[in-house]
């Protein structure tokens, strides 16, 4: 960097002298408050800092016949001026010109914590570094040379544990000592990169008649490089028009000298952690880490998926199958009997609504609670401990590897919760095609709803096979929407990649309370819709299978499901479960409970699962699970592919294409399976 | 280093924290201090995956852990013409 024109020199008063201020800087969460209650003890006075709802805490002591004022400065990771901590910091040092800036640091984190010195560096005030955290820093393998760091910056470094009172008054006396000094530091600065040399020179030369004191004016021309905005605002103040418009055009002709500036940084950081910094030996890693090597990996990452997925459906059959078939075998036939003996006085069409329509249909889904409040819990567990942003990480790595990919990432990944989001999603995408197809494919991604339902009645169709039908029916839309992919890739988006870079929370020991909460707002949730969305379908589907002569074999809804019958016979389906399938298009769930509403299953004399069993062979039942995962959206979803699309023809479009591929997949699923089975 | 690090994204991957700073031979919080930076000169940009793209409506949203505690980072055009050179232009 260009030497700066600002000299360092200490305030005269500080030369000798018995009263000082310190400036106590530091990053977040780096011992920082721990160092200031050990310096100032009960002395301390807290306030706000004017025009700011951020605290200021100033403490006095005496220490070796110097009276010292310390002023403990707000948490910051850099000076930047994005944040009221960072401007605090920053116009504190440059306007009260403290004697000494006391920096504290993480010496487990030290790269990321000299960002900060870097910064400070810049405001040319003398600067004493406390090291904290060593023993942390020791046990992460990491072995740092105070020494050296301090001969390599121009500062005293001081090792400390300030947790323990380890090298908080050595850092103090540092402070003092520097403090006291007639010369001023020579400190290592980072230096801008050696291509943007002139331009900083040339912007300090058009400013320097004009920075107002007490700013540095090399600081203030690399913030003007920076694009600074308040102190670019500054400048605009104090420059006269045609000086202004002069540092413009240069500016404008230099916007990408952030990134010299900053890389500045980043080298000064590097050059003193190769100097200071042995790095923990290979293999020290954390616990993180070494479980991401094997969940994250492009190939063990899908087997570990593949496992968990497994063990969440054989604890959700193995705990709420039990529990789902007694409530399922006693509890409807209590409540019906109960809600039937209330209704003695009704006339016969509500008690046959009652029993077939809502008991029918909302009870019969909602015996299926148990099952998923289990799998809700199992999901919410592998959330709460880290691993479902690495299942949605691996599962987009492998669409990558076969050639889906690009910007259509993050729609699809938001679509493992709900397809509603996915599909809006899709505006982050710039092109109008783009976002065509991404939104054409974001239903294939197996939402909430869609596995629910798959959960419940493959646990009906296949009982000791479930788990199996589960996992690979879960993959089925993966791999259709991988391979659409590809061809969609191949014809319309060659060449759209861009990457992407996730940041992956940390694993940690599940929480009972949060999982309790994501449990309890899914169940209720899922209640919600049984109580409205499922309610209502279930009351007009008894209704259409009741009317015109109350006999479902002639009523309105069989009139319309045989004339589908045709098409339900290629995958062994009667008409009644082509009538269920075409409900889940209100919502998803509403399959299981139109069933019951046909099967009849209300008086509690029959279960779902019992009748369900007799009616659908291992073909047909797979052939109807098939379709469910495949067929078009909920009504919900396709409203907002209307919405985002712009045209009722996509919305259309959208149908046929999932209409169809439903469709195949059943008669595909049910021929073959006849054969196997 | 920025540079590198923007050629770096100029690839078909996505990438976790710590692949990229595997790659780039520094710590993981270095490196998010370097996506800072870069997000300020509006070479990447964070992708919203809460208020932008409609999860607040989503009955889902208070629990699920897809949008939550998390940024996804990624190239603006800004970006792609600083680490591929100013005659190219993303692919869109």
């Amino acid at each position: 960097m260009t030497r700066a024109p600002v000299v360092d020199e200490p305030r005269p008063a500080a030369k000798g002298a018995k009263k000082i201020t310190i400036a106590l800087a530091g990053q977040p969460n780096v011992g920082k408050s721990t160092v200031f209650n050990i310096l100032t003890g009960l002395n301390q006075h807290v306030g706000n800092w004017p025009g700011k709802t951020v605290e200021r805490r100033m403490g006095h002591l005496e220490h070796h016949g110097v009276s010292i004022d310390i002023i403990d400065l707000p948490g910051a990771y850099c000076l930047t001026a994005n944040s009221p901590e960072e401007t605090i910091t920053r116009d504190f040092v440059i306007h009260e010109q403290p004697d000494v800036v006391m920096v504290v640091i993480n010496a487990s984190s030290l790269e990321r914590n000299l960002y900060l010195v870097t910064e400070l560096l810049a405001l040319h005030r003398p600067l004493v570094i406390g090291l904290n955290m060593m023993d942390v820093a020791r046990q992460a393998g990491y072995e740092i040379q105070p020494e050296v760091l301090s001969a390599a910056i121009g500062a005293p470094v001081i090792p400390m544990v300030a947790s323990r009172g380890e090298g908080v008054h050595e850092l103090l006396d540092a402070a003092i000592d520097v403090a006291a000094q007639d010369e001023p530091q020579a400190l290592n600065r980072p230096e801008i990169r050696p291509d943007h040399e002139d331009v900083l020179a040339r912007v300090q030369r058009i400013i320097a008649r004009d920075v107002p004191s007490p700013y540095p004016a090399d600081w203030v021309a690399l913030k003007l490089l920076e694009g600074d905005s308040e102190i670019t605002e500054l400048m605009e103040y104090h420059l006269t028009p045609e000086v202004w418009s002069l540092l413009q055009n240069v500016l404008r002709k230099h916007e990408d000298a952030i990134i010299a500036v900053a890389g500045g940084r980043y080298e000064w950081i590097s050059r003193m952690a190769q100097t200071a910094l042995v790095r923990p030996r290979v293999g020290h890693v954390t616990l993180t880490q070494r479980l991401d090597r094997v969940a994250t990996h492009p190939f063990w990452g899908l087997l570990v998926l593949a496992g968990v997925l497994a063990i969440i459906f054989g604890l959700t059959y193995a705990v709420g199958g039990p529990l789902q078939e007694w409530v399922e075998e006693t509890g409807i036939e209590i409540v019906s009997g109960w809600v039937l003996g209330l209704l003695t006085w009704a006339p016969a069409w509500f008690q046959a609504l009652i029993a077939d329509g809502v008991i029918g249909g909302v009870g019969a889904m909602l015996t299926f609670l148990p099952i998923l409040i289990i799998f809700f819990a199992c999901m919410g567990f592998m959330e709460d401990v880290g691993y479902m942003a690495r299942a949605a990480y691996v599962m987009d790595r492998f669409m990558h590897s076969i050639g889906l990919h690009g910007k259509s990432f993050m729609p699809l990944f938001l679509g493992f919760g709900c397809n509603v989001p996915a599909i809006m999603g899709a505006r982050i995408l710039e092109t109008r095609r783009s976002r065509l197809l991404t939104i054409m494919l974001a239903p294939l991604v197996p939402c909430t709803a869609r596995l629910a339902v798959l959960t419940v009645l493959a646990q009906v169709f296949f009982a000791g096979n479930a788990i199996l039908v589960t996992w690979l029916l879960t993959g089925l839309p993966l791999v259709v929407l991988a391979l659409s992919g590809v061809v969609i890739r191949q014809l319309f988006l060659r060449g759209e990649q861009s990457a992407f870079i996730m940041e992956m929370p940390l694993y940690h020991l599940p929480n009972r309370r949060t999982i309790g909460l994501t449990v309890w707002q899914r169940t209720l949730s899922f209640l919600r819709k049984a109580g409205t969305v499922i309610l209502a379908v279930s009351v007009v589907v008894w209704a259409l299978s009741t009317l015109p002569h109350g006999e479902i074999e002639t009523s309105y809804l069989a009139t319309l499901g045989r004339s589908l019958e045709p098409v339900g016979r290629l995958m062994g389906l009667d008409w009644r479960s082509v009538v269920a399938i075409l409900t889940s298009f209100i919502a998803k769930e509403n399959a299981v409970a139109t069933l019951g509403v046909l099967y009849g299953v209300g008086d509690g004399a029959r279960t779902l699962s019992d009748v369900l069993a007799g009616r659908f062979t291992a073909a047909s039942g797979l052939a109807f699970l098939v379709v469910q995962m495949l067929f078009i959206p909920c009504v919900a979803t396709l409203a907002v592919i209307r919405q985002e699309a712009g045209s009722w023809k996509w919305v259309l479009i959208n149908v046929l294409f999932l209409g169809t591929l439903a469709l195949g997949g059943g008669i595909i699923a049910y021929q073959v399976a006849r054969l196997l089975l | 280093m920025l540079e590198e690090l923007l050629r770096q994204l100029v690839s078909e991957e996505i990438l976790t924290l710590e692949d990229l700073a595997r790659r780039m031979s520094v710590s993981e919080p270095l490196l998010q201090q370097m996506l800072q930076d870069l997000a300020r000169g509006g070479y990447i940009e964070a992708v919203g995956a809460t208020c932008d793209t409609g999860c607040s409506s989503c009955d889902e949203h208070e629990v699920c852990a897809l949008v939550q505690g998390r940024r996804i980072w990624r190239l603006t055009d800004k970006g792609f013409r600083l680490a591929r050179g100013p005659n190219e232009t993303p692919s869109r």
